[in-house]
């Protein structure tokens, strides 16, 4: 093997990596979609405890596809494993009344640390107005805002992040996915906005993703993610092991950028 | 540790590159090609793969016999490539007549043939395409299938050529457990890939259910890197045996099978 990471040999030694992991985007519970043998809080704690994931930054399914749940399987799982969970509020913009009344929990509810928005499967634009009073929130208390991105489709391509972002350039938005056919747009935005952060969830199998990222925006901004309990944490740890970065900016990505962003949130300060 | 990848491909996409996320849902993002086999080799060295079966993207992109043309020099000379070509209905083309195919194959050490049957517009069924699917089902010749654009044709092919074998690659990273379950149970020739097999808790699941003798180690170069799916291959928690079937034992033995 000519790959010289010393991070990427201490795993095929061990199979396991030898510093903490962050997951800067999961969810929770079953899903549709798949099948999953690994869904709920505590079977994500083993998994984690297994591939030492140190925390993991959630929404689970039910806040996203459930109206009347709301954020309540969140609020139990950050109760029961404090330090663990951390959360992201989800809000619905087809039910922003009844969201909107709840923001005041992000900042009394320990655990939480953002917002999570998913524009394409709740078909709204991420840029529309029933969004306006979330993300002037999110700005306000400097919240992380995770959105999903996917390039090329509506409601959550590059161009309505910059929608976004032109009316609020200071705000914390983390592009999930990065925009997935179009990375490069989500990149020029990064490069003009300082707070965004480029998540590795679902596009850092492709080969070569990895350095591209690093090389454009620097590796100070680019994130773990990996949709858990989707996918398993191991699968994106090695394309960052494997990717040609230097240890030093692979620890980054893997643990220190998201736990500086948890650190830096205020109302985390002040708690 | 030997690794073998049953998976890779090189040469350029036409459009830098169809990606399937899952079936029906392909995304074109830039990621880093392997033009030439040598490319390929250095990002084998760089994650330590001993050997791959190899395809060329013009096969897909361009034409089958083109392509599998355009295969040959490339990995002429690098035993640590091996080839596999892609097959088209033999009614109307002749190169795929069996008593024609199966010479050049042997000339040419090819033991793997793939097929893309809506993108080649014809049936993977016995009316279009059976005088070469039951050669390749007696002789145990495996061919590579993938449900990029749908699964149904998939099922259709294996309820029609049941002891048929054949290698499922590039499915996306949405988990596939609902689809690989059910083919696993019914089909006893019928492996999976593990490039994309990303799914949480995904191998030992499997392999607690099945074993791990159907499961081939895969990297799906380069839709896919080499780091996750050697990672999460290390990383699951299998037993030696169980790792050594899937790292190299596994495609070894279904290769070795192959009667040309």
């Amino acid at each position: 093997m000519t790959n010289t990471s010393e991070l990427a040999r201490a795993y095929l030694e061990t199979g396991r990596s030898q510093i903490p992991i962050i997951d800067a985007h999961t969810h929770m519970g079953a899903n549709y979609g798949t099948s999953l043998s690994i869904a709920t809080a505590d079977e994500m704690i083993a998994l984690m405890d297994r591939e030492n994931v140190a925390c993991a930054f959630t929404s689970p399914h039910s806040a996203l596809f459930d109206p009347s749940a709301m954020n309540r399987e969140l609020e139990d799982a950050m109760s029961r494993f404090p330090g663990r969970f951390y959360g992201y509020f989800t809000f619905n913009p087809n039910y922003a009344d009844r969201f909107n009344a709840r923001l005041g929990d992000i900042l009394t509810i320990p655990g939480y640390l953002g917002i999570k928005l998913l524009p394409g499967y709740h078909r709204y634009d991420l840029d529309g107005p029933a969004y306006d009073d979330v993300l002037d929130f999110a700005l306000a208390h400097e919240l992380p805002v995770l959105s999903h991105t996917w390039g090329e489709l509506p409601y959550n391509a590059p161009k309505n992040a910059e929608g976004v972002l032109k009316k609020r350039p200071k705000l914390r938005l983390i592009m999930g996915h990065t925009s997935p056919g179009e990375a490069e747009a989500a990149i020029t935005l990064a490069k003009t906005y300082p707070n965004i952060y480029l998540d590795l969830c679902d596009i850092h199998r492709h080969n070569g993703i990895v350095d591209r990222l690093v090389n454009a925006v620097g590796a100070d901004r680019v994130l773990f993610g990996t949709d858990m309990p989707w996918y398993d944490p191991n699968y994106c740890l090695g394309s960052i092991l494997f990717s040609r970065i230097s240890d030093a900016d692979k620890e980054k990505i893997i643990y220190k950028n998201a736990k500086a962003l948890l650190d830096s949130v205020p109302h985390r300060r002040k708690a | 540790m030997r690794i073998i990848d049953c998976s890779a491909c090189i040469g350029l996409d036409s459009v830098n590159r169809v990606i399937v996320n899952h079936e029906n849902y392909p995304v074109i993002e830039r990621v880093r090609q392997l033009e030439h086999a040598g490319d390929l080799l250095a990002e084998m060295d760089f994650a330590g793969i001993s050997e791959a079966y190899v395809w060329h993207q013009a096969m897909y992109d361009t034409d089958p016999t083109y392509g599998n043309a355009a295969l040959t020099p490339e990995i002429a000379g690098k035993p640590r490539l091996h080839a596999t070509w892609t097959i088209l209905p033999p009614i109307t083309e002749a190169d795929y007549i069996p008593e024609t195919l199966l010479p050049a194959m042997k000339a040419h050490g090819v033991r793997a043939l793939r097929a893309f049957p809506q993108r080649n517009r014809y049936f993977l069924d016995r009316v279009t395409m059976g005088e070469l699917l039951d050669v390749l089902d007696e002789r145990h010749i495996p061919l590579y299938l993938t449900p990029m654009e749908n699964w149904e044709h998939i099922f259709a092919a294996m309820k029609e050529f049941p002891n048929l074998t054949v290698i499922l690659t590039n499915y996306g990273l949405w988990g596939s457990d609902r689809y690989f379950y059910p083919l696993i149970r019914a089909y006893k020739n019928l492996y999976i890939d593990t490039s994309d097999y990303q799914v949480i808790n995904g191998l030992p699941a499997f392999v607690n259910q099945y074993g791990s003798e159907r499961l081939l180690f895969g990297s799906n170069m380069p839709m896919d890197n080499y780091g996750g799916p050697l990672c999460t291959l290390l990383g699951a928690g299998l037993k030696q045996d169980d790792l050594e079937n899937i790292a190299y034992k596994n495609i070894e033995r279904v290769m070795g099978g192959a009667a040309l």
